[in-house]
């Protein structure tokens, strides 16, 4: 499975068969999961997924793996760096932390002049306006959470609809 | 009045001596500017590489990802040159040496000396693209207290990495 295209470049520890093994000697380990978080963050930032695609952990090639186990290690560590985000079983991968999608997609709404006014959801992860940003396609529960944040910092106010999947919720900017 | 015969000398075959600070007179005065320059880029690949190596690289890769750097002078650096600059790091002081393993030379940028035993792993590795099985070493008649004590002491260097699925090890500065 060739999952990584020609303009990214793999790395060279993804066809190193002890890559996928959690390493025992803390200092490689370290080394492994700095790897490994760079490989995930790359691989979603280039293709444009919000949840983990497992896809990564697989070189089939080198018919190697990440054990289920080694796959818990490397995604706790993710979110533990700060690149990650566990929503009960789903994991997010954090190719900008939260505080920069927040500053990204508050900047974007200052500049159309739309501070003050109620934007939903939808429209800012697939509305028309938003469709060369970066943040556009994101998961409704990860912009939902950018959001949050940035409310706590006085800049949003997240408004919940009926469903609590955020389907039909808005937000206010300040 | 030395110099200037040799200075004739030198411009009789078209050679500016000034100019190429790898030249004749360069090496033996001293003037080692090309030499310094390049033991620094050499230090900085190495601690670059480090944290996945443990310390230790081909002076073949060395000269790769020097030559991806930028300079003109660059495209020049041999493996020769490489030990020179290697010779002039060590006057620095422990942590630069050239190891060999096999038929590579590696650049081993860490402090402390690698044993026989360590740079006999690593030859045994440079001949399976870096991989290093424990039978390899029995069938040196190694036993198996000595086996386990230069496995575990590259580990521990992160020179060495282990792939669990068939108890066989790799040495990341030597894997193709």
């Amino acid at each position: 499975k060739q999952w990584y295209q020609r303009r990214v470049r793999e790395p060279w520890q993804y066809s190193f068969p002890p890559f996928f093994p959690i390493q025992p000697i803390v200092k490689t380990k370290e080394q492994q999961l700095a790897s490994w978080r760079s490989l995930i963050c790359d691989y979603h930032q280039h293709h444009r997924k919000w949840e983990v695609d497992r896809v990564v952990f697989e070189n089939g090639r080198i018919s190697r793996r990440l054990s289920p186990a080694a796959q818990r290690v490397v995604l706790q560590d993710l979110c533990d760096q700060g690149q990650g985000i566990m929503e009960g079983e789903r994991c997010f991968v954090l190719w900008k932390t939260v505080a920069q999608w927040g500053s990204l997609i508050h900047g974007w709404v200052s500049e159309r002049g739309l501070t003050g006014t109620v934007l939903t959801l939808f429209e800012i992860h697939s509305g028309d306006d938003t469709e060369g940003q970066p943040f556009y396609g994101m998961d409704v529960w990860l912009l939902q959470h950018v959001i949050t944040a940035l409310g706590k910092e006085g800049k949003a106010e997240l408004m919940m609809g009926e469903s609590e999947d955020f389907s039909d919720a808005g937000v206010k900017f300040y | 009045a030395v110099v200037s015969t040799q200075s004739t000398g030198c411009s009789k075959i078209g050679v500016d001596p000034l100019a190429s600070s790898k030249g004749f007179w360069a090496q033996l005065l001293g003037v080692g500017d090309f030499y310094y320059e390049l033991g620094v880029q050499i230090v900085e690949v190495c601690l670059a590489t480090r944290p996945t190596n443990g310390g230790l690289i081909t002076v073949e890769e060395l000269c790769a990802k020097l030559g991806k750097s930028s300079g003109k002078t660059r495209k020049d650096v041999q493996s020769d040159d490489i030990g020179r600059a290697i010779a002039k790091l060590s006057v620095l002081g422990d942590g630069f040496k050239i190891v060999k393993a096999g038929k590579q030379q590696l650049v081993q940028s860490v402090p402390g000396e690698l044993s026989m035993d360590h740079t006999t792993a690593l030859d045994v590795a440079s001949k399976y693209g870096g991989q290093l099985t424990i039978e390899e070493l029995e069938r040196m008649g190694w036993p198996e207290l000595r086996i386990k004590s230069t496995l575990d002491n590259l580990l521990d260097q992160s020179m060495l990495w282990v792939d669990e699925v068939n108890s066989t090890y790799w040495v990341p500065a030597l894997f193709k």
